[in-house]
This record gives structure tokens, sequence and C-alpha cells, in this order.
């Protein structure tokens, strides 16, 4: 297609902020950078609240804060509200029994709709779905497809706006309280938040694991040959022997804890890698992090089927569409949970959310394992404080889920996602209540 | 049949000594002061030829402990010994924990003892009621070496990789057995003494005591024995309160449909619920809406409990979620929803607006 064709078939279809950039853009002066011209951004709606990142965490958020009273809006990058649930397929929620409040009302309707097999696993695309449904209710209005590309204060070092791409181009949203559920703690960077990033020695971060979903394979065979736990879980031998498997089929895995479970009959969803050293703060890296781990699934898949056996049928059926980050920043909060809090049991006057999972650290290098384990920190049942969710550098944000406070040992264990949706449940009341009464969260009360 | 304890304390130590090996995390479970009790049990599979069942009660008649003496010989590598220990229940059923002679340590497949962490380990597995030991067969255990005799007890052999988590480490069968002593026909006996002593003034003592355990097993007497109904039904609906969460869930589960589709009952529960804990509302809530009907009375309770701030607002499309057409006709209820189209928080006006819709 010839340039000018083009220019003109995205003024067509309504891209005219891209079109104007690349009329006007200027690499002549720096060929290291482009300066582009400044523009007036449309502010697309005001509300109380705005929630970036449609996880778990932020599902929970948007609901508590619409159901509290403040006009709510949640921004999601991709086509589906449930983030690592969904895009991710992680089909697997941890840490969530003892959670009360919106954590119970979706395992209730997870049951209600048929998406739940057992207890605790469930069915991607009927996720998908509930949380659609959960959303509209509260009435919060959702956008997909968006990223949150800027963010600008105003008066008081107070969050003000934030600006997004996405299928309407480029646009500015303005709230009174913000919060960060982007799992990476994109919008408070983009904000100017201070963060820590991997582990205190060695800045090393936890890998990625991209999941795929399984068809071909009988759940009874699988338990019979020691390659998946009775009723359709999962042991430390069964993926014992799954890496052994994977080992005869000729490859060397990266995660050698692959892990096989049941969503349904018939369904099997499937975490067998690691993508090392990953960071979740380069497009580069997570791509080619996400096409590499793509890429071993694939192989490790028809490796397995060439054994026959229970293999003989095996299929991936997909793949995340996105990589499943453990770990990216960890945005500085009033409070910051620390290893000790993990080891005394920590106890807070305003606890949001009792976390009941270990330290589980992903080998950080193949070379010490391809495993998990807990560095040696062992945690008793303990609480995050509110403050830990109420950002330090700038004044109305919040965060909920992975991109707290907290330090690299903690956040290992408070990572999980029904930790974060108790932590964005609450969020989302504080950030209703203060956006209500023109306060900052650190001024409310739970 | 009563026994003095003394005389039997004395018996006990002259027989089999009730000190428990130094290693043993557990109890003293038959140091414990109270009435004991023996109940006759014939147990074919075990070594002894009389057995019993012993109760230790409380000066209430309350149970405190039941205890079986579990004799067996299990033969592994071609080399028997007695499996010798006191397993526990608790005054309810429920598994407790269990006691060793003195200087009878258990022992795995290669004669080396149990460590501390394998009792550990035996007590969690023995907890687990619903453990995947249920459903196996012994045969289903062990992975058999080709070159084996096909007499089960023969051989040893390596415990079966995706069962190896829930059995203690070279020692599976006496895993098994122990379990399915601790869920099997000795544990039905117990139960079976519970019931048949249960009448209307061992409920009320039950539900006088202190431990949530005895309330809980309590209501699901009752719910088992319908004829016992009238007289607890509304004491069970005061464990809703409760703040023992399986007390109150428990409380909650006893209304099933049968009960619930009744205009009484759902009329007072709807009068109890702003005492309720919140995630029972939840849970009653969906309960109602499975209901064939649910009553105008019911839903006019509860709305006008939530116009009083009696009840949270993430509760409130739950509640709008009981309300059907034919509830819609009644104009009582129409006007106390009606009232929630000015209300303060958007999210009430939004939802009722949708609901009037």
């Amino acid at each position: 297609m010839k340039r000018r064709t083009l220019i003109k078939a995205m003024a067509l279809s309504g891209m005219i902020p891209f079109s104007s950039s690349i009329a006007q853009g200027n690499s002549q002066k720096n060929p290291n950078s482009l300066d582009e011209p400044s523009r007036k951004t449309p502010i697309v709606k005001r509300f109380d609240v705005i929630v970036c990142g449609g996880g778990p965490a932020g599902i929970a958020a948007a609901i508590s804060s619409a159901r509290s009273g403040a006009k709510t809006a949640i921004i999601e990058m991709y086509g589906c509200l449930g983030g690592v649930w969904t895009t991710g397929l992680l089909s697997n929620i941890i840490d969530y029994k003892d959670k009360p409040g919106i954590m119970k009302e979706l395992v209730h309707r997870l049951e209600k709709s048929d998406a739940q097999y057992s207890a605790k696993v469930y069915d991607a695309e009927l996720m998908k779905w509930t949380l659609d449904q959960m959303c509209m209710e509260a009435g919060i209005e959702v956008r997909l497809h968006t990223k949150v590309v800027a963010a600008y204060k105003g008066a008081g070092n107070k969050l003000e706006h934030v600006v997004t791409e996405g299928f309407s181009g480029r646009e500015a949203w303005n709230a009174k309280i913000f919060i960060d559920t982007t799992g990476n703690g994109d919008l408070a960077a983009h904000a100017g938040c201070g963060f820590d990033l991997g582990h205190p020695d060695t800045g090393k971060v936890q890998p990625a694991s991209l999941m795929a979903i399984i068809a071909g394979l009988n759940e009874e065979e699988l338990v019979a040959d020691g390659l998946m736990g009775p009723k359709g879980g999962t042991t430390e031998d069964s993926k014992r022997k799954l890496y052994s498997e994977i080992k005869r089929a000729g490859m060397d895995g990266s995660y050698s804890m692959p892990t096989m479970f049941a969503i349904r009959p018939g369904l099997i969803a499937m975490m067998a890698n690691h993508q090392y050293g990953m960071s979740a703060l380069d497009g580069n890296q997570v791509s080619n992090a996400t096409i590499e781990a793509r890429d071993e699934l694939n192989r490790m898949v028809n490796g397995l089927r060439s054994l026959g056996g229970s293999f003989a049928k095996m299929r991936i059926v997909t793949t995340g569409a996105q990589i499943g980050i453990r770990e990216a920043r960890r945005v500085h909060g009033l409070y910051t949970v620390s290893a000790n809090d993990l080891i005394n049991g920590a106890r807070f006057d305003d606890a949001v959310c009792r976390v009941t999972f270990n330290v589980d650290v992903h080998s950080l290098e193949k070379k010490a394992g391809g495993g998990y384990g807990s560095h040696s920190v062992r945690a008793k049942p303990y609480d995050i404080p509110l403050r830990s969710l109420i950002a330090k550098d700038v004044n109305g944000l919040m965060m909920a889920g992975r991109c707290i406070s907290g330090d690299f040992f903690a956040h290992a264990s408070y990572r999980v996602t029904g930790n974060a949706v108790a932590m964005g449940e609450a969020a989302g009341q504080v950030a209703a209540k203060a956006s209500l009464e023109n306060k900052l969260p650190q001024t409310i009360k739970l | 049949m009563k026994v003095n304890l003394l005389v039997f304390i004395l018996l006990m130590a002259l027989l089999n000594p009730p000190r428990a090996c130094a290693q043993m995390p557990f109890k003293d479970f038959l140091g414990m002061k109270g009435n004991l009790v023996k109940h006759p049990y014939r147990e074919k599979s075990l070594s002894a030829s009389v057995q019993y069942i012993l109760e230790l009660r409380n000066n209430s008649g309350i149970p405190i402990w039941f205890a079986f003496d579990a004799q067996k010989v299990v033969c592994l590598s071609r080399n028997c010994r007695p499996l010798n220990l006191w397993l526990f229940w608790d005054g309810t059923g429920e598994y407790l924990g269990f006691q060793l002679y003195r200087d009878e340590p258990l022992t795995k497949t290669d004669h080396a003892d149990f460590e501390l962490e394998d009792y550990e380990k035996l007590h969690l597995l023995l907890s687990d009621s619903g453990s995947v030991l249920k459903n196996i067969e012994y045969e289903s255990l062990i992975l058999v070496p080709e070159n084996a005799s096909k007499r089960v007890d023969a051989y040893s052999g390596a415990t079966r990789l995706s069962l190896r988590e829930y059995l203690v480490k070279d020692a599976a069968y006496t895993c098994y057995t122990l379990w399915h002593m601790v869920h099997g026909p000795i544990h039905s006996e117990i139960l079976k003494i519970l019931d048949d002593r249960a009448n209307d003034s061992y409920l009320r003592t039950l539900f006088d005591q202190e431990d949530p355990k005895f309330r809980r097993w309590a209501i699901g007497f009752v719910k088992r024995y319908s004829e016992y109904h009238g007289e607890f039904v509304q004491t069970i609906m005061d464990q809703i309160k409760n703040d023992d969460n399986l007390l109150s869930k428990q409380a909650l589960n006893y209304f099933e449909s049968d009960y619930l589709n009744q205009p009484e009952i759902q009329k007072k529960l709807a009068s109890a619920f702003d005492k309720f804990p919140h995630q029972r509302q939840f849970e009653l809530l969906w309960k109602l809406e499975a209901c064939n009907n649910v009553y105008d009375e019911t839903i006019t309770i509860l709305l006008e409990m939530f116009a009083r701030n009696k009840i949270k607002v993430d509760l409130l499309g739950y509640v709008y979620n009981l309300i059907r057409s034919q509830n819609l006709n009644n104009k009582m209820i129409v006007e106390s929803i009606k009232r929630f189209l000015n209300h303060e928080n958007l999210y009430v006006r939004t939802l009722t607006k949708r609901l009037l819709e």
C-alpha cells in the first residue's frame, strides 16, 4: 500500500490522531527521537473513580467503588475483563478460600453458571462472562482495548488525568481518585511514583509463564500414570513425573515443576514453562518471552504426543493472549509490607486482607533448579494494611493487586489473585468514599 | 457401664501403660480426668477377641472423647509386627488424635521408627475424612514388583506415585489401615452411640455448651430427625448470628428449600436478617433466590431494613433478584422500591431504575 493510500485509509477509519502524527512528526532533527507535535486531547468523561487494569484486583475495585455510590470506570488493555484469570488463562484461583465479599460472590456465580469444575478451578470463558455481568450490574463504565499511556497531576501533587490509547485514538480521562490495578504498576509509574523491582540483592525478577489449555487427555489415565493428582488436582509427585516425561520426550523444560490440572472433563490447564529474566517493563522482552514460551509449549506438547500412551491425542486448544507476569513494579506506598510481617503474622488496625499463601518464589534463573521455593521465609497468616494500597509519592492514587507496596518476599506471597480481589474491594470502597467526600484516601477509615 | 476411674487408670498402667512416646507431639488423652464408660464392641478384623469403645464424659454427661485400643497385626516384607495404639474421637465423633503405647513407636517398611514429622503427617491425613484413601482399594496403594508373590501382605512395594503426598513415606499400609479404622465401622459405632443417646434434654444440653462443635452436632441431628424441628427451629436460627463461622454456616444450611418455602420460616429469617454475619446474609439471599416463592412479606421486611440502613448496599442487587413479577403486583412493595429512585447512592438509583423498567 502506498503511503498516500495508507493515510487515506486511516483517515477514513477514524484514526486521525495517528495519521496526523505521521503527517507532522519530525525525525529530521535527531535521528534517535521523534518530536511529536503538541495537541489537545479530548477529555472523554469525568468520573469519581477510575480503575486502570481490569484484572482480579481491578474488577473488585470497580465493583465496590460503584456500589459505594461513586461514578466509576474501568480501563482494560485487552478485550475482556479478568486479566491473568482470562487473557492469561490462569484457570485457578489461589488463596481465595477465606476471602469474604466479592470473592465469595464471584465463586457463587461461577458455581451457578457451571464455570467451576472443582472448588477453585474455573473455566476462563465463563469467567469473562461472569465478570462482564457483575460490572454491568454495578453500573460501571467498562472500556476495553484501551491502554493507559500517560498520567498528569494537578494542584497538591494530586493525580487528575490519565491519557489512554485505543480504538478511539488518544483520550484523556478525569477522576477524583485513581486506582492502579495494572499489576505492573504502569499507572503509578506514569504518574511519577517511586517503585522497587526484583530481588533486593540481585534485582532479578520471578520468571513469567504462559498458560495453555489442552485437549485430548484423559483425566483418569493421567491420575493412574501419576501425571495428575486425584480429583483432577496436582501434587509435587505429579509435577516431577510430568517433568520426567517432558525430558523423555527430548526436552529440557524450562520449568522443573510443570503442572496439569483438570478444568472440566476433557479440558486440562497446563503451566509448564518459565521465562527467566524477563522485565515486564520492556516491550521487546515481553514479546520475545511470549513467543519463546509459545514455542516451548508447542514443542513440548508435540514431544509428549510422540511418546504415545496417555499423551497420544494431546493437543493445545489455546495459549494465553497474555503471558502470566509474576513480578513487576512494587509501588512505594504509605506502608511497605515486609518479610518480617509475614514471619510475625502481622495484624493491623487498617487491615484489608488476610493472606494465607506462603512465600512462593519461582526460580530466578534456570540454574537455580527451575522450580520454586520460599527462600527460607516461613509465613504465618498475615494482614495487608490499607496504607500499603495508598501511593506515597502522588496524591489521589491507590494500588491493589501485586503492585502494592511490599518487599520482594512479601510480594511473593500476597501476589496471588485471591488476595488481589480482597485488596481491590477495599481500595474501591476507600476510593469511592474519598471521591464522594472530596478527601484523600489516607484520611478515610474503613 | 461406668467404671471407677482410678481402677481403670491402674489397670491401664499395668496392662497398657498409657504414656506416649517421647517424640509424640499430641495430647495425653488417657491422662485426662472424667467419668469413664465402656461400650462393648466387636471388630472382627482386629487381634483382640473382646473390645470396648471407651468414653470419657464430663460431669454434665457430655463426652470428652471416645477411644479405641487398636491392636492389629501388620505384615510387611514377610515380617509381621503388631500395630498398637489408641485412637481418639471427640464428643461429636470427629477424629481427635492418637496415642502410642509406651516404647512402641510406629515403624515403616524398613523398620525405621516414625519421625516427628511422620506422626504429624499421619495425624493430618487421619484428620481428613474426605481423603482419597476413602475410595482406594488396598491393592492399588503400592506398585507390585513383577516377581512378587500375589499375597498382598507379603511384599514391600513402592507407594504409587500419585498417592505419595497423601501417605507417610514407607508406611502406606499403616496409614491406610489407620485411616479406615478412624473413619470406618468404629466411627459408625460411635456415631450410633451418640444418636441413641440424643433426646430433647440431651439436645438442650448440647445447645447450652460453649464449644460450638456440640451445637453443630445438635443441628446435624435435628436435621436428620425432623421430629425435633418444631422444638429447636428457633434455637437453630439463633445460631446463624454466631461469630463462629462453621456454626453459623451450618445453622443457615439447616434451612433447605422445604423449610425455606414456608412463609413463617421466611418471615423469621428475614426479621433476623440484619443480625446475621454479612457473608450469611449473602448466602441466605442466594438460598431464597432458589426458592419457588419468595413471599411479599419477606421482601417488604428486607426492603425496609435497607431503607433504614440496617443492611449494606452490596446486598441490594441480590434482594432485588428475589423480586418476581407477582411481587410487583403488591403496591406496597412497588412504593417501597420507588423510594430508592432518589437514594443518595448512584448505584442504588441505577439498580432501582433498572428493576422498575
